[in-house]
């Protein structure tokens, strides 16, 4: 389910990370290096802020 | 500036996700971004329906026109669809035209900002390094 919820999510982070790579660079090689690194980046955001959120849950049930 | 206007620049980038960037002469970021915006809205209105653009829920509706063409065309489609899509499928088609929307008018200044003249998030080329040692003077001396 986690994975299922993840995977809606990715295309967007490919959206975002595309179009971020598009207005800071010009030559289509670099957008392309540009774009996947912006996406991994926001994917490990994604994970680690999640990963916060969900320790944080369990501190406070607890 | 550059011989193109600001205001055409974002006019043009509004109607179509890409097309203030081609404007400019600028067609690789043009294209990309044409691509992953109407690409993404197009996903949008296949998972969620046509009823997804529709002035039934004009706060979304709102936001969803700064797609600009793309959001007409899903809204001309009409809504005459059946209502078995769910809500979960809905709420992500939803999403999935939203993020482009609003990343178009982010784009469209972009390309405004271009056509002024500046250039947004620029990778700045570096100076190109002084001779420092004499032998190097003397070599450029003797060419």
């Amino acid at each position: 389910m986690i994975l299922h919820r993840f995977l809606e999510f990715l295309p967007l982070a490919l959206v975002l990370g595309a179009s971020l790579a598009a207005l800071r660079h010009e030559r289509l090689d670099a957008i392309q290096h540009a774009a996947v690194r912006n996406t991994v980046r926001i994917v490990i955001t994604l994970v680690l802020g999640c990963l916060a959120l969900q320790c944080l849950l369990w501190a406070v049930q607890d | 500036m550059n011989g193109r206007h600001p205001l055409v620049a974002w006019t043009l980038g509004w109607i179509l996700p890409g097309a203030g960037h081609f404007y400019l002469g600028q067609r690789a970021r043009g294209g990309v971004l044409c691509g992953a915006l109407v690409g993404c809205f197009a996903a949008g209105v296949l998972l969620g329906g046509r009823g997804t653009v529709s002035a039934a829920h004009p706060e979304y509706f709102a936001l969803q026109c700064g797609a600009g063409a793309p959001a007409g065309l899903a809204w001309a489609a009409g809504t005459d669809e059946p209502s078995d899509i769910a809500v979960a499928r809905r709420d992500l088609g939803m999403l999935y035209t939203l993020v482009p929307a609003l990343l178009n008018l982010v784009a469209a200044m972009d390309a405004a900002a271009r056509a002024a003249g500046a250039n947004p998030g620029g990778v700045p080329v570096p100076a190109a390094p002084e001779p420092s040692s004499a032998i190097e003077r003397k070599d450029e001396e003797e060419a």
